[in-house]
């Protein structure tokens, strides 16, 4: 039974060649935080973890600070709440207490760990929030971040390459813009689906904070990372005990950061070949659907797109259905988000990038792992073409030439 | 299995109740390859509602939807049909409820939504047929199909599934038709499925939050106003005429009189609440509009634009055990039917079904006509 898992930006799979380290570890992960040297050694492979995602990103522990948590979407939350917490980072004293005073400043385009934070954050808080919408061709760029930024702003976010679309955004050029004109505010950076897919130094990024998750990498789900520049002030988003300096409190996920910390070394030591993988099954991928499946269209954002993900639609076609379909012929794509009932809301962010909520509704992602057997993109391309004459086929839509 | 024709993908309908989650699990025991859907047609989320009382398509269900088709080894799906139920059940039933009748939504839910859209859906991923728990029974004779009441009278769901199209039959599954509720029950135990034990959905789905609060949100019916007898004397008020149903005794709010009070007619222009006698209740005849015609001669018969009669068993409500009419049909179309013995109680917008005369096959139905015959439209 053929099976072709194509939804590696929701979680890649933990890594075959990592497997071998961890199981010795199985009945040795004692609390880490103890004195005794058992619990020492876990603690030690802790360290390790963090050593080979500073390597791996490039965010030396020198000048950086790395604080395991349960996964980006916490170090988010950690990113945004240490920017509003009396006594956090960017209160300097007599500074005004109104928050409302305070304003954060995102891409129309985040994840929804960001934009359902922000949206919280104004609804309690009443912080104001600015969007930035991508501007035409252009996409996004200093200035128009710029344009929505003032001395009230506290924390600026964007997202290094999009989850949906794979889009890359000019962080460095954007960040570098930011911090000459308002070096005081904190500038926050998820990137969790940047890392092992293009080669890339994220310090050099010249951002205060990145997010990193492990399951998107390779490791287990449960996770994650927040990285911030040494210096900023700790404000625990999660309260209680002192692990992690501090910084995050709770005994930690010893095994998934030891499988994340595995992920990221063997990902360091096979980067190339890995990006290469990626591309070679993208050139693929768009080569047969090109020739089997007349009138599909591309989501195509940006200058530059990560090389795993590949955003389609087949317009006059409901997404919703075809993610059945095609899980019924085991291709297990995505589409959006999925809420808690399980029902697929059309991707928010397509919308947000400049397709209209019908092209949105019809459109689907597919994102892979550098090593999906070839052969597999021939069986996909087949199954959508079948599926797509199943459903009366596509119907031409009219285009409105809103895709940049 | 009538079927023999049907083979391999079907979509079932699963609510999260017990009687779906055994027709899942006959198909895969019969051979089919069922896909398992539930259907979102309300967001608790959204429009509240999200307590223990929501009886199916609260997220509750699907989770158990989910581990009867983990269970038993079946795909499952939730489907989104807000929209088209919104459009489709919901306004219509506010709209019923404007009109001062008595909607039956479960009838637009399972024609519009569960019989034609599921199934259009479905057939776009190759299932060709769809299955219920419903207790009702197809039977395929040489005229065609036939839609039976299911063998549980006391469960039998055939009431609510008259709109269904003759040609949709022949692609419709009711597994669990042959069965008693108490049967569903011991294979769903006997198979350890999650769902054994669960009670029974009593309300409508989308207001098991409490129909008052709703209809108060979604119309300006759930304001007080005069309950008159059929001479217009003032008797008290009532608190929204959405309160009441035609032929209701019970919780009127007027005491103190020898003789009950019935409603008889509910006067949505003039928001007032129209009571009398048990006498003045009955009627010798009523008319059925959005007639469908699901026996297949009968519908060829109405095709032709000749008039004709017939004796038929009309059941007038859910539970309603049924009562002898003659039913006439005009070359218009359009349909009457007058009582042979008894009379029964006549609730506008509900649904009027007609049975062959053993009471057993569903011949066709419609809706109750509203009659004025007592508000001020009928006197003047």
């Amino acid at each position: 039974m053929n099976s072709v898992y194509l939804d590696a930006n929701a979680s890649y799979g933990s890594l075959e060649e990592i497997l071998s380290e961890l199981t010795p570890w199985y009945n040795k992960l004692f609390n880490p935080n103890a004195i005794h040297s058992v619990g020492q050694e876990v603690m030690a492979a802790i360290e390790s973890s963090r050593e080979a995602l500073a390597e791996l990103s490039g965010c030396s522990l020198r000048d950086f600070r790395i604080v395991f948590n349960s996964g980006a979407t916490e170090a988010n939350n950690t990113a945004f709440n240490l920017c509003f917490e009396r006594g956090g980072a960017t209160f300097e004293k007599g500074t005004p207490t109104r928050q409302s005073d305070y304003q954060i400043v995102t891409s129309a385009i985040e994840h929804p760990s960001v934009l359902a934070l922000v949206d919280h954050l104004h609804l309690k808080c009443g912080i104001n929030s600015k969007l930035v919408f991508p501007d035409g061709a252009s996409r996004f760029t200093a200035e128009s971040f710029l344009r929505h930024i003032s001395d009230s702003t506290r924390i600026v976010s964007l997202m290094f390459a999009n989850n949906e679309t794979g889009e890359i955004l000019p962080v460095a050029e954007i960040a570098r813009e930011i911090k000459t004109r308002y070096p005081n505010v904190l500038i926050h950076c998820d990137a969790v689906q940047g890392l092992g897919k293009v080669k890339q130094d994220f310090s050099a990024l010249g951002v205060d904070m990145l997010s990193f998750s492990g399951h998107k990498l390779g490791g287990f789900p449960g996770v994650g990372a927040l990285i911030l520049k040494r210096g900023i002030e700790c404000v625990p988003f999660i309260r209680g005990g002192s692990q992690e300096s501090r910084w995050r409190a709770g005994t930690q996920n010893s095994p998934g950061i030891l499988s994340f910390g595995l992920a990221c070394k063997y990902v360091r030591e096979n980067l190339d070949a890995r990006i290469e993988g990626m591309e070679q099954r993208k050139s693929r991928f768009i080569e047969l659907l090109g020739e089997m499946v007349p009138g599909v269209e591309f989501n195509l954002f940006g200058e530059k797109q990560i090389p795993n993900t590949l955003n389609l639609r087949l317009p006059g076609l409901s997404a919703a259905d075809l993610l059945v379909a095609l899980d019924l012929e085991r291709v297990y794509a995505s589409a959006g988000s999925a809420c808690s009932s399980g029902k697929p809301l059309a991707a928010e962010a397509l919308v947000a990038s400049g397709l209209l909520p019908e092209q949105a509704k019809s459109s689907l992602r597919f994102s892979w792992r550098a090593d999906e057997p070839m052969e597999n993109f021939e069986y996909a391309t087949r199954v959508i073409k079948q599926i797509v004459a199943q459903m009366g086929g596509i119907h031409g839509e009219a285009e409105q030439n809103h895709v940049a | 299995m009538s079927h023999d024709s049907i083979t391999g993908r079907i979509v079932v309908a699963m609510s999260g109740g017990v009687d779906s989650s055994v027709a899942a699990m006959l198909l895969k025991q019969q051979g089919y390859e069922p896909v398992g859907v539930s259907m979102q047609v309300w967001d608790y989320r959204k429009n509240g509602g999200c307590d223990s009382r929501a009886t199916c398509c609260s997220p509750d269900d699907f989770t158990d939807a989910r581990k009867v088709a983990a269970k038993i080894g079946i795909p499952y799906y939730v489907f989104d049909f807000e929209e088209s139920f919104r459009e489709k059940v919901i306004d219509k039933f506010i709209d019923t409820y404007k009109r001062g009748l008595t909607p039956n939504p479960c009838v637009d839910c399972n024609n519009k939504v569960k019989f034609r859209e599921l199934r259009d859906r479905a057939s776009g991923f190759g299932c060709k047929a769809v299955a219920t728990g419903h207790f009702a029974r197809v039977e395929k004779r040489e005229s065609g199909y036939h839609l039976l009441r299911g063998c549980d009278r006391a469960k039998d769901q055939s009431y609510f599934l008259y709109g269904v199209q003759p040609e949709e039959l022949a692609n419709t599954l009711f597994p669990v038709g042959e069965m008693n509720k108490t049967e569903v029950r011991q294979l769903a135990e006997e198979a350890g499925l999650p769902t054994a034990s669960k009670p029974e959905s009593q309300d409508i789905c989308f207001v098991a939050g409490g129909l008052r609060d709703f209809l108060k949100r979604h119309t300006d019916n759930m304001r007080s106003g005069l309950i008159v007898t059929t001479e217009g004397v003032p008797l008290a008020e009532h608190d929204g005429i959405s309160n009441f149903t035609v032929g209701q005794r019970k919780g009127i709010g007027v005491g103190g009189r020898q003789q009950p009070l019935y409603v008889l007619e509910i006067d949505p222009d003039d928001n007032r609440v129209i009571v009398g006698a048990k006498e003045d209740l009955e009627q010798r005849d009523f008319k059925v509009g959005e007639i469908n015609w699901v026996n297949p001669d009968l519908r060829q018969k109405s095709s032709t634009a000749q008039p004709f009669t017939f004796e038929a068993i009309a059941q007038l409500r859910h539970r309603h055990a049924g009562v002898p009419v003659a039913v006439s049909v005009l070359a218009s179309g359009e349909v009457s039917a007058s009582f042979i013995d008894s009379w029964s109680t006549v609730s506008p917008g509900q649904a009027a079904v007609f049975y062959d005369q053993e009471n057993r096959e569903v011949l066709g139905g419609g809706r109750l006509l509203p009659q004025s015959r007592y508000s001020r439209e009928a006197t003047q």
